[in-house]
């Protein structure tokens, strides 16, 4: 396989402006997360790259991998009995509730608590005075640097209580000059969003990346599109808001109740802020009502419930109101994307410029890097120059929200080259078909381990009839009615692919029963139910003689997170591991007690079976039974539990992307601006399918929040008054079930990963990518003009018709 | 949400009596949006604290709706939505009406709301509703929406405060020219619903004719005529579960294929239910083709006074009389 030269790559963080050690530290934690240390340590050949896990070229069969498996937890689930976190009450608590200011910027001068204090059935109130000061975000702020950030809080015998108490709280405030807008904050004399930043450029640039001659790129074109977009806020919305129900044992050891995607990081995290030791801090998050991201890591309100049921000897619980998540918790950042892209007459692309802006709130650090990484591997081309900004505001705080940046920049990337189809009078599917790279990751210039776009674009169009669907540009459209058009997309995600190192254990029981021990979060999308079904297969166990363990920070170690669209990938990873590491164990255990090579052994439907000689069995639990240790040249029986244990650094040497295709039929009624999407197919190159039924079922709900993207939510801030006025979901608009569109197909380009367990990679992320670019792109078609703004709202559809 | 007391009305002379008792008592009804409102704390020098919810729900024959040839429709003002919207009466006699009553919100919501509470609710702007915005309308001395966020904000009538209507069952009430049944300390009357509203230009702190003790107790519905045409459009954001960007509800009386009379209301485009005199003015006498419906509402709309961002309302609003007007045809 042809490999450029490693120096050619240029993929490069800007320096930190004028770093605190908590930043470095911050820095560091953050490349560990998400395995950066140690994909840099095998690039620079100080560590060996790890061996791919799973059988690259194992059976195509499986018994368990591929059936459609209902959720192992689905009657608890659906009879009402599986405990969320916002269904823990533990006896005598209290409920919390925080003030929070009103400016986008200001200055407590003064705050007086003791009307609140005097108000029968407040147990206790805290202020910024009262909580830890970590770096990397208040917990209560003294200099409140985003509207909605909170000051002090109270804890009281109800919520009413609790809410009338903030009102007499009594806070002067001084006004400071605030900044809203990325660019904004990057000009010289803005205003900094914070005392104690020298400037709001966390890197300046935050990232760039260069390849080839991007001028003479540009100088071979015979088209060059210009293009602009700009995406919008967004909130998660999980339906299940934020809680911490925090407790306070008599040892001194504090629990937490949250809804979280990984225990451990946001129980490290907590034990950090409050000077803990990790031992004496547990995190438990049983079921969860969605986290898309949001939930991974310590925020405020957990400090909140600690600080204040440690001050009222009592349990306190901390259940954010809607608006109180709208305005405290994480949100995906509005990117402005100014982009040009240079075609041959043929439609080839021949250089891409790229130039981004994104706001990342008072404590953001995010990095967009992601923002254009699709396109700069998913089509050939030599010529890029790319450079991405972004600035501290006064705004939200940015957090990752499902598939973070990637949208936004597939976005801009491909209604650009739906521009350049129509320009060059191309067919859609063609341009992107001519262009796409299918070997090599361009970035990297590591080889991709699987990649099936190809197949993605040909089924997918296959499917959706786009043959016959796309009517041509050369058409004349009568927007006095509703009028149809179809759009597609293709992407090469990061998402579902990179790893993060992680650990897992597997017991077999003396009765030949297993457990998994994971620590990994249970979003809801059944991956538990995945990550047995790779035990089983790789276990040789019956599914129903397994069990696997709910995300608790005392009884698991890190299995890692459950976001990047990492669950099945890299947390599948670790559990076949570990399950192979016990299977391992316990054939040697057979191989001692019937006398043949372990090689030989095998399990089949919950037996030990000689594969030379079927006749030749042992049960699982005499192979257990039959373990032996030698103790000073003794052999002595031992017939405990078996624990297989799992400890992996992400796998290396090959590029692990996802890859997929979406195409989106609308009808926009041009009266009213008002959009229907009436069928989608969406194909999938996300490895081995492990559970077809749940990853169906994700990608039609990836589908329903890509169409929310693409038409509805936005987060929408007062600029006089720096504050956001639709922090309710009334006015920040979710589709209804009702909009679902009557036709969904989902294809599976089923690849079989090299690194993957099974073949397997992501797929939670790339579910919802499609559908801002392609509905975008089908608007396009459908009225003849490129939107270059979400969401495309009738505000936004009838102004573009109007000022066409 | 803050505490406040609660008080169960046995009769609507009770409930009067306690309003008249109690300055910081609010009547309550569904409460979807009341409750809220109080959620947030939405206060000001001209907005109060209310302290007392006053439940109509517990009213006997408050709720319930009957109807004859000769009287028409009678509607009690605490009748859930999802009643009116399948009665078989209704969606027989009053077509129009049925589906106004279908459109707001979502199928939950109309079970609790009602048609009073539809007809009383608090207009649509974000600024009011932000508890971090004193506005015009709440005793500040500001309004936010002119040089502020104004997609949703009033195209025509605004003056000081640009607030919409948000009533989906107004206009189409209003086509038909119904009649609210008041009732207060001196006794009932009945107004017509075109009496009952009051702009910013009037009064920015009143939304009603009502005072604070009197209820709306019923809304009577004259009798359907015969060749009357009738057409209900809304334009939302997302189909469902939502206010509208605009709304128009026509009642087109029509002989020998030439309108003879007609109303048409919209909703959503001004701080209370507006009529469309000009529409109805130029239609007069005519048949209506698509060249007609275009100049009436291009000519409605020579009226409209957009802001920074909501000019897109004044072409849908257009769009919707246009279709209003053709589906009578």
């Amino acid at each position: 396989m042809a490999r450029k030269k490693q120096t050619e790559i240029r993929w490069e963080f800007g320096k930190l402006v004028d770093p605190s050690p908590e930043q470095l530290q911050h820095e560091a934690a953050s490349r560990h997360l998400y395995g950066h240390d140690i994909i840099d340590a095998v690039k620079e050949g100080r560590m060996a790259p790890a061996p791919p896990v799973g059988p690259s070229t194992g059976p195509t069969t499986y018994r368990v991998i591929g059936q459609g498996m209902a959720d192992i937890h689905a009657v608890e689930l659906v009879t009402g009995r599986a405990k969320y976190s916002t269904d823990r009450y533990p006896s005598g608590t209290l409920y919390a509730a925080v003030l929070r200011s009103p400016y986008p910027h200001a200055r407590v001068r003064s705050i007086d608590v003791s009307e609140a204090l005097k108000l029968e059935g407040v147990m206790g109130v805290i202020t910024f005075n009262d909580v830890p000061k970590p770096a990397t975000r208040a917990v209560l702020a003294e200099e409140p640097s985003f509207a909605g950030e909170g000051v002090a809080a109270v804890a009281a015998i109800n919520p009413g209580v609790a809410d009338d108490a903030l009102r007499l709280i009594k806070v002067e405030y001084e006004q400071l000059p605030f900044v809203l807008d990325a660019r904004e904050a990057l000009r010289p004399g803005a205003p900094l969003v914070r005392s104690g930043l020298r400037t709001n450029a966390n890197r300046d640039p935050q990232f760039s990346y260069r390849r080839g001659d991007v001028n003479a790129g540009f100088s071979q074109a015979d088209l060059v599109i210009e293009w602009k977009t700009q995406t919008q806020w967004e909130q998660h919305v999980a339906m299940e808001p934020h809680v911490a129900v925090a407790q306070w044992d008599r040892d001194d050891k504090l629990t937490i109740y949250t809804s979280s995607q990984y225990v451990h990081s946001m129980r490290d995290g907590i034990a950090n802020v409050l000077g803990m030791p990790q031992s004496k801090v547990r995190v438990i998050s049983e079921f969860m009502g969605g986290g898309w991201g949001d939930k991974t890591g310590w925020l405020p309100y957990h400090i909140v419930a600690a600080v204040l049921a440690k001050k009222t000897g009592r349990p306190v619980r901390y259940e954010l109101t809607r608006k109180d998540v709208f305005l405290e918790a994480g949100h995906n950042y509005p990117k402005y994307h100014e982009l040009r892209l240079g075609f041959k007459r043929d439609g080839t692309l021949v250089a891409g410029w790229s130039r981004s802006w994104i706001p990342s709130g008072a404590w953001g650090a995010r990095a967009n890097t992601d923002d254009v990484e699709s396109a700069l591997r998913l089509y050939k081309c030599e010529n890029w120059d790319v450079e991405g900004y972004a600035a501290a505001t006064n705004t939200f705080v940015a957090g990752p929200l499902r598939s973070v940046g990637e949208p936004a920049g597939q976005y801009a990337i491909e209604t650009a080259m739906n521009i350049a189809a129509e320009k060059l009078n191309m067919d859609p599917v063609e341009i992107r078909l001519k262009n796409i790279e299918e070997r090599v990751d361009q970035v990297t210039n590591l080889p991709y381990s699987s990649c099936g776009i190809r197949e993605c674009i040909v089924q997918g169009a296959a499917a959706f009839d786009w043959k016959n669907k796309w009517k041509g540009w050369q058409r004349q459209r009568d927007l006095t009615k509703p009028v149809r058009g179809v759009g597609m997309m293709a992407f090469a995600a990061a998402k579902g692919g990179k790893s993060a190192p992680m650990t897992a254990q597997c017991i077999i029981d003396r009765d030949g029963s297993a457990r998994v021990i994971c620590g990994a979060g249970n979003i809801g999308s059944g991956q538990r139910t995945t990550f047995l079904m790779i035990a089983s297969e790789t276990l040789g166990i019956p599914l129903e003689r397994m069990t696997i363990t709910m995300p608790d920070t005392e009884y698991t170690t890190d299995t890692g997170v459950i976001a990047g669209s990492r669950g099945t990938k890299s947390v599948g990873s670790a559990v076949q591991a570990a399950v192979l590491d016990a299977k391992q164990k316990l054939l040697q255990n057979a191989a001692g007690r019937m006398r043949v090579p372990v090689d030989d052994l095998d399990v089949v439907d919950g037996v030990i079976i000689q594969k030379s000689n079927p006749t030749n069995r042992l049960t699982i639990a005499e192979a257990v039974a039959s373990g032996t240790v030698v103790v000073d040249q003794q052999t002595f029986a031992v017939s405990t539990a078996i624990v297989g244990n799992a400890s992996l650094p992400p796998p290396s040497g090959y590029s692990q992307k996802t890859f997929g295709a979406g195409f989106y039929e609308v009808e926009v009624d041009p009266g009213t601006g008002e959009v229907r999407v009436l069928s989608v197919v969406q194909a999938h190159d996300s490895g081995k399918i492990i559970n077809p039924l749940a990853a169906e079922n994700q990608v039609h709900g990836g589908i329903l929040h890509g169409m929310n993207k693409a038409l509805t939510e936005e987060l929408i801030f007062d600029p006089a008054t720096g504050v956001p006025v639709n922090t309710n979901l009334d006015d920040y608009k979710l589709h209804m079930i009702n909009k679902t569109p009557p036709n969904i197909k989902v294809i599976f380009v089923e690849t079989n990963d090299v690194l993957g367990p099974f073949g397997a990679k992501g797929l939670g992320e790339p579910a919802n990518m499609p559908g801002l670019a392609a509905i975008a792109n089908a608007i396009h078609d459908a009225i003849g003009i490129p939107m270059n703004q979400s969401p495309f709202t009738p505000y936004r559809i009838v102004k573009a018709i109007r000022s066409a | 949400m803050r505490s406040v007391k609660y008080y169960a009305a046995t009769s609507w002379g009770d409930a009067v009596a306690t309003l008249a008792k109690y300055p910081l008592a609010k009547p309550l009804a569904g409460g979807s949006d009341l409750l809220g409102w109080i959620k947030d704390d939405l206060v000001g020098p001209k907005e109060p604290r209310w302290e007392i919810l006053v439940d109509l729900r517990t009213i006997e024959g408050a709720s319930g709706y009957r109807y004859s040839q000769g009287d028409g429709l009678r509607i009690g003002a605490l009748t859930p939505l999802s009643t009116l919207e399948t009665a078989k009466e209704i969606v027989e006699n009053y077509p129009m009406l049925a589906k106004a009553f279908a459109a707001p919100a979502s199928p939950n919501i109309r079970n609790v709301g009602t048609l009073g509470g539809n007809i009383n609710q608090r207009p649509r702007c974000w600024y009011l509703r932000g508890p971090e915005f004193s506005c015009y309308k709440k005793g500040g001395d500001f309004c936010f929406a002119v040089t502020g966020m104004n997609q949703y904000h009033a195209i025509l009538d605004g003056e000081l405060c640009y607030i919409v209507h948000p009533s989906d069952t107004a206009p189409a009430l209003l086509a038909f020219d119904a009649k609210a049944k008041i009732v207060g300390p001196r006794g009932e009357k009945t107004v017509p619903l075109s009496e009952y509203f009051i702009g910013p230009r009037v009064d920015v702190t009143r939304e009603t004719i009502l005072a604070h003790d009197e209820l709306m107790t019923e809304i009577q519905v004259p009798a359907p005529q015969p060749g009357v045409k009738t057409a209900y459009f809304k334009a939302t954001n997302r189909e469902t579960y939502d206010f509208a960007i605009v709304n128009v509800a026509s009642w087109l009386k029509i002989k020998d294929n030439l309108v003879e009379d007609s109303r048409i209301y919209l909703s959503g485009v001004a701080p209370t239910p507006y009529r469309a005199t000009i529409v109805e003015q130029t239609i007069k006498g005519k048949r209506i083709d698509e060249a007609l419906a275009r100049q009436a509402a291009d000519q409605q709309m020579v009226r409209a006074r957009p802001m920074s961002d909501n000019a897109y309302k004044v072409d849908i609003a257009k769009a919707l009389i246009r279709r209003a007007l053709l589906e009578a045809n």
